[in-house]
């Protein structure tokens, strides 16, 4: 019996034998024995009866196939595999704790497993990368700029059709690899509210990271949210038809599945988008609690939260609001943003000084509505705002308000965010605020989207009384 | 006896035709191979002799003839390996996997709703008195375009969520926009209407009250509608296909990625609302299995991976047990044994316990059919794969690369019972001989792919124990 390490050497030898090139004739043969590649490595690590986990080095040779494989079956195959593996092998995960009994609160254990390979590299002092002695020089591995570079490339998405199913698969994994690590740490945070579990994510030290362009980050990832619908068009008639934008040394069968692949993967792409700023917006929230706390250092460097950087663009890019928040799923945080943004224009009269942080964010949906109750103070809100721009961010809200209040899991944010109110009161007040808004302007044309609030909030109104 | 000179061994090199694709995996497999290259080496010094004892009688006359003599052989031979070149890039051409799965298809079936007219949804939408001139443009009122923006934008789910029910019009009506629907847009806002109103009642309790469920039937009729074609014997080989296709007639239009999940979803709420008897659901799995040998489905593997995984555990586990040998047993006889079964085997990649040894028991039933024998004679399989003539000069070794991928799959994932030693003994005596005794100067199709294949599943092997 060998020792484990010279055995799992040997598997590593062994397995990325079969991608060994030299003497290789044609474009088929480099497809054919990155598949086998990929299956060996799911036999031996997922298939088998004992499964072991892969070496750094063929995590690596996944991820470069994921990166420049030639077609949608490498990039398809690489990518499952890869998710499949974080699956199987979790780099950190929540231990619950043994005595069960003792402890009622039952707060778990996070478990970092240092030795488990990461798809990123990211340059901190005390990363566990450096700690390991590892020389990481591998090409495929991401940092800060690769990664946002990437992102731009989505948005943008000049590429032929294979490359952005690629760019786009790629990035789908990264984000999950970014969730699946920061997700562990933010339950452990909860109970324990050790902030350095959080300071030391991934996602963290990837924001964090100097050489990043926070900024536009967050803009691109902007810009892929509200073009969805506009980029999926563009691809679609031009470039999947498109021979020459695949490899011309494979059979053509070997991309032929990219019409049916593409609207899939586009949109589970667009939810990874989204995933990673509400990612970035829970972590916000932490900061800023622990920075209440004093647990911060100055090794935290300063960055603006995404909330503001996403308002601005919000307030500065009008045309962008519509697309953004009808894309933007997610009803928690985007009531946020909307309430923040009504926030921006119309304060309540108050003694409440710019300086005094203590509630910054006290609006409600219910307080907001209220405003529009009648037509003096919808006239004052009007002033500062469009109309038009009010019946979106009031119709968007309503529907957030719709998916939040059926869980009972969110009652308590509900009462914060939307106030005291019941169901058929928030329809009437939604009625009458779009009755107040026509009052003042008359030319006022309801969008469908709004027109399908208004008529979904009477009729609720009317099933509830 | 002294080794040969330097300049006799350059002399042999020259008879050998030139080495092919060698890989450097042998450099790994100094052990195993060690009695391969000492046989090699009696052989080399057997050829030295000879040579020696050749030239130990020549006269500077005879030299200059033999000089000729061997350079006309020597042209002789580079012609020879040309032509076996030629040959073998013409051979080449095995197909890739891929059946032709979807043909024509058929017109849409007429479907008539049921009241949609009359529904009481959108009862109080006619009823309600708001401001006709905030909605005045919205001209038909509560007709089919207007429960379409509702769906689209996402008001359809939560009206049925918050009231807990959905009557049969609306849910017919929503389940055939799934199915046909042209409209990518509303297909796909069908699709996540219906998983999210079925995820509801996976829980304890079921949350909302479905006036209307669909059938096997209607699913059925909707594969059928696609053009799915149930016998792969009426199969034209891929390529053929795929140049003469015409946009749009063959293969399946895109609802099919939202059938699939719409079915993985039925398949989730089996508590309440039984959809698929058990025999429906194994002739279900079947044909999910046999849309992965669909190239146009290549980039959506993933949704048929879940939607396998979803079937696989409606299964109880008696079931299971019957279900999984008989859905095992039609597959491997309906599927052409070429890499199309290897693409089946390889597809069924979930890390499930049933996955594994689905995987295996599928793999072994393709054996039993290719060796004439039972599947529970695993020493009998084995015996056959042993007898396997390596050296022959017609050995079929594209057929041996199918029985070796086959058998690796079944050995890796089946815990073989009580034969379990006597088989890998024998299954490591096999590989040995695949490994050891094809030349790595077999040019022929498959041989090396056959070596190298042995060589690692040797090590892998080796390195298991």
């Amino acid at each position: 019996m060998d020792d484990p390490r010279t055995n799992s050497q040997r598997l590593e030898g062994n397995t990325l034998a079969i991608l060994d090139f030299s003497g290789i004739r044609e474009a088929r043969d480099i497809h054919d024995d990155r598949l086998s590649f990929l299956e060996a490595v799911r036999a031996v690590s997922l298939a088998s009866i004992s499964p072991s986990p892969p070496t750094w080095k063929m995590f690596d040779a996944i991820l470069q196939i994921l990166r420049d494989g030639l077609s949608l079956e490498l990039a398809v195959a690489s990518f499952q595999l890869l998710t499949d593996l974080d699956k199987r092998y979790p780099r950190v995960y929540v231990r619950e704790s043994d005595n069960l009994g003792t402890n009622s609160g039952g707060a778990g254990e996070l478990v970092v497993n240092k030795e488990a390979w990461s798809p990123f590299t990211v340059r901190s002092g005390n990363s566990h990368f450096e700690a390991s002695g590892i020389c990481r020089d591998s090409k495929s591995l991401l940092d800060s700029v690769s990664f946002s570079f990437l992102v731009e490339e989505i948005a943008v998405g000049r590429h032929s059709a294979i490359k952005t199913v690629q760019n786009m698969l790629l990035f789908q994994y990264l984000v999950r690899a970014l969730e699946a690590d920061f997700l562990p740490r933010h339950t452990v945070y909860k109970e324990t509210l050790n902030w350095v579990f959080l300071r030391e994510s991934l996602l963290s030290q990837l924001v964090a990271s100097r050489k990043m362009n926070y900024k536009s980050l967050v803009h691109n990832c902007m810009s892929v949210v509200s073009t969805r619908f506009f980029h999926e068009a563009k691809i679609c008639h031009t470039d999947l038809k498109d021979q020459e934008s695949i490899s011309g040394d494979l059979p053509q069968s070997c991309n032929v599945g990219l019409p049916f692949a593409f609207p899939e993967i586009q949109r589970k792409a667009c939810d990874a988008v989204q995933k990673i700023l509400i990612l970035i917006m829970e972590l916000d929230v932490i900061r800023k609690e622990a920075e209440k706390l004093g647990l911060t250092s100055r090794s935290d460097s300063f960055r603006a939260t995404i909330l503001d950087t996403i308002l601005d663009e919000l307030t500065y890019n009008k045309d962008q609001l519509s697309p953004f928040l009808e894309v933007f799923e997610d009803p928690k945080w985007k009531l946020e943003i909307i309430l923040l943004y009504f926030g921006k224009y119309y304060s309540r009269p108050s003694t409440r000084t710019r300086r005094s942080n203590s509630s910054p964010n006290d609006e409600t949906f219910q307080g907001i509505l209220n405003c529009f109750s009648n037509p003096t103070t919808t006239g004052g809100i009007l002033r500062k705002m469009a109309s038009e721009v009010a019946c979106l961010l009031l119709a968007q809200a309503f529907k957030c308000y719709l998916s939040l209040q059926r869980d009972q899991k969110n009652a308590a944010f509900v009462t914060e965010k939307i106030g005291g109110s019941t169901l058929p009161e928030i329809c009437n007040s939604l009625v009458t605020a779009f009755k107040n808004l026509r009052k003042l302007d008359h030319d006022l044309e309801l969008t469908s989207f709004e027109k399908q609030a208004l008529t979904t909030a009477a009729a609720l109104a009317s099933m509830k009384s | 006896m002294s080794d040969p000179l330097d300049f006799e061994a350059e002399d042999l090199l020259l008879n050998f035709p030139p080495a092919p694709t060698k890989r450097k995996k042998v450099t790994d497999l100094d052990d195993l191979l060690g009695d391969y290259y000492s046989k090699q080496r009696e052989i080399d010094s057997i050829a030295h002799k000879k040579s020696k004892s050749s030239k130990r009688y020549s006269s500077d006359d005879e030299d200059d003839k033999n000089e000729k003599g061997n350079e006309t052989k020597l042209s002789e031979i580079a012609d020879e390996c040309e032509k076996q070149i030629n040959q073998i890039f013409a051979e080449n051409e095995i197909a890739l996997w891929g059946l032709k799965i979807f043909g024509q298809q058929k017109s849409l079936p007429s479907f008539g709703f049921i009241e949609l007219e009359n529904c009481k949804l959108l009862q109080p939408f006619r009823e309600n008195q708001l401001d006709s001139d905030l909605l005045s443009d919205s001209g038909q009122g509560a007709g089919e375009t207007f429960l379409e923006g509702l769906l689209m934008n996402g008001w359809l789910s939560q009206l049925a969520l918050i009231s807990g029910f959905v009557e049969a019009s609306i849910a017919s009506w929503t389940f055939y926009q799934v199915l046909y629907s042209s409209n990518v847009e509303l297909q796909l806002s069908a699709c996540d209407f219906w998983c999210n109103i079925l995820s509801k009642n996976e829980a304890v309790q079921p949350s909302i009250v479905l006036e209307w469920i669909p059938s096997y039937r209607e699913l059925k009729d909707a594969l059928d509608v696609y053009g799915y074609l149930s016998d792969t014997s009426q199969n034209a080989a891929l390529n053929s296909i795929s140049s003469s296709q015409v946009p749009g007639s063959e293969g399946p239009p895109v609802n099919i990625s939202s059938w699939i999940k719409l079915l993985s979803a039925c398949f989730q709420i089996r508590k309440f609302h039984s959809i698929f008897s058990v025999s429906e659901a194994e002739e279900v799995l079947i044909v999910i299995i046999r849309l992965f040998l669909s190239r146009q489905l290549q980039g959506i593997s993933f949704i048929l991976t879940d939607c396998m995984q979803s079937i696989l555990s409606f299964f109880t586990e008696d079931e299971w047990a019957v279900s999984c040998e008989k859905v095992a047993h039609d597959i491997a006889y309906s599927v052409p044994k070429d890499l199309n079964s290897l693409r089946i085997v390889e597809c069924i990649s979930g890390t499930s316990n049933r996955s594994k040894h689905f995987r295996g028991r599928m793999a072994i039933y393709m054996l039993g059919i290719l060796f004439e024998k039972e599947v529970f004679d695993g020493m009998g399989i084995l015996k056959s794969l042993g007898s396997v003539k390596l050296k022959d000069k017609d050995t079929d070794f594209f057929t041996l690369y199918i029985y070796l991928v086959l058998s690796e799959n079944w050995i890796l994932s089946d815990d073989l019972g009580d034969e379990r030693s006597d088989i890998l003994s024998m299954w490591t005596k096999f590989l040995r001989n695949c490994s050891g005794n094809i030349s790595s100067t077999d040019w022929r199709l498959y041989a090396s792919k056959v070596r190298s294949k042995a060589s690692y599943l040797l090590q892998s092997t080796i390195s298991e124990r």
